[in-house]
């Protein structure tokens, strides 16, 4: 079925590298997906973008340059705002995270495209990278000290046996919240976006009536591809912002 | 060739800059300019630059989070110590407590960043007649 929702979102390989046999990578299939190629798309096209707009480094930026500077002052005051300036040495890894998803998903809603963000997977690596940087980096600095985002101060001694396990688990939860946030908004937005373009297609072919009918999800579809153009931007917003939250608490783990 | 390099620059200065205005004004300039195209009034509360649409997604995502995590581990804790069901009952429990905090501290968050305006509606005023007129 060419209107089948979940299409979409299938995972075929391109080529693969070792499998079946001997060998260097005997026994073991690298595959190397249709999500994979985006992602390898993505990165290309962020580098490639930033690299040739400043390239010629004006005093005065171009139009090019100028998006490039609005897109890192964007991202430094978010991280200055959210992590204070000791968090500025994360930039590089908040910027390249905002980019990445933020050209990903825009990658998306191109026809015909794959989006690398409607996979679980895909997020929660993700997510798991940036909960990994705040914990090493949190007891690295701290120490054990980094315990204390577990106790809350001012809770006294007798309440700690109940408030620990809650702050622990709403600690574990913040890469599943991250990742399942950025997921389901791609996954949900594309497959609403394919059911009413679905639609149009159906009624169009029942007749008069039903062409003249078609209008309704037309303009429906129209109106749901720019609400997820704001969703796909929106989403990179989210979870750059929340990453630089969190880094927050490994720079300063006292509440 | 540093010699030659620094009179081409110096020339285009000269000649770019002739017939403009100097640039001792220029950020007075600037800021009058985002004045008159509005651009000024950018909230930096991050609150401001998301929509109802992703609050809501967040508040929702974060209270579910916790009452997966915490199921999750009461069920493999279980599996490991058998003694089901009764770890992942109060696991259960414990992740929605940890839910309602998490939502609890993104939506203190969320009034701490808020900028309230005069014409905002923040509920009945003390000295609010009530609906029969009392």
């Amino acid at each position: 079925m060419a209107n089948d929702p979940i299409k979409q979102f299938k995972i075929t390989d391109i080529f693969t590298i070792g499998g079946a046999g001997e060998g260097e990578t005997g026994g073991f299939e690298i595959a190397f997906t249709n999500s994979a190629l985006f992602m390898v798309a993505t990165v290309v096209l962020i580098s490639a973008f930033l690299i040739l707009t400043t390239r010629g480094r004006g005093l005065v930026p171009g139009r090019l340059q100028l998006l490039s500077e609005m897109m890192y002052e964007f991202v430094a005051n978010m991280v200055r705002s959210s992590a204070g300036t000791e968090g500025m040495k994360f930039f590089p890894f908040v910027f390249s995270l905002f980019m990445f998803v933020l050209i990903a998903n825009m990658l998306g809603m191109v026809p015909y495209f794959f989006t690398v963000t409607s996979h679980i997977i895909v997020t929660f690596a993700l997510a798991l990278l940036v909960i990994s940087v705040v914990l090493v980096y949190g007891f690295w600095k701290n120490g054990l000290g980094f315990f204390k985002l577990f106790a809350p101060a001012g809770v006294p001694g007798y309440l700690l046996p109940i408030v620990i396990p809650i702050e622990v688990i709403s600690f574990l939860s913040r890469p599943i919240s991250l990742s399942v946030r950025l997921f389901a908004n791609m996954l949900a937005g594309h497959i609403t976006l394919k059911v009413f373009a679905g639609f149009i297609v159906t009624m169009g072919s029942a007749g008069a009536v039903g062409a003249f009918g078609a209008i309704l999800p037309m303009f429906m579809t129209v109106g749901l591809t720019a609400l997820e153009f704001l969703v796909a931007a929106l989403q990179a917003y989210v979870f750059a912002l929340l990453t630089s939250m969190y880094l927050n608490d490994a720079i300063h783990p006292s509440h | 060739m540093p010699n030659s390099d620094k009179n081409g620059t110096e020339k285009s200065h000269s000649t770019g800059l002739e017939n403009q205005q100097p640039t001792s004004d220029l950020g007075a300039r600037i800021s009058a300019a985002r004045k008159k195209g509005g651009f000024d009034q950018k909230g930096s509360q991050t609150s401001e630059h998301m929509t109802t649409h992703a609050k809501a997604a967040r508040l929702g995502t974060e209270f579910f989070a916790a009452i997966i995590v915490g199921s999750a581990i009461g069920y493999f804790a279980d599996e490991a110590l058998g003694t089901t069901p009764w770890l992942l009952l109060v696991m259960v429990l414990v992740g929605f407590a940890a839910g309602v905090l998490n939502v609890v501290r993104v939506t203190a968050q969320w009034n701490a960043d808020a900028v309230i305006t005069p014409d905002m509606d923040m509920g009945p005023e003390s000295d609010d007649e009530d609906e029969d007129g009392k």
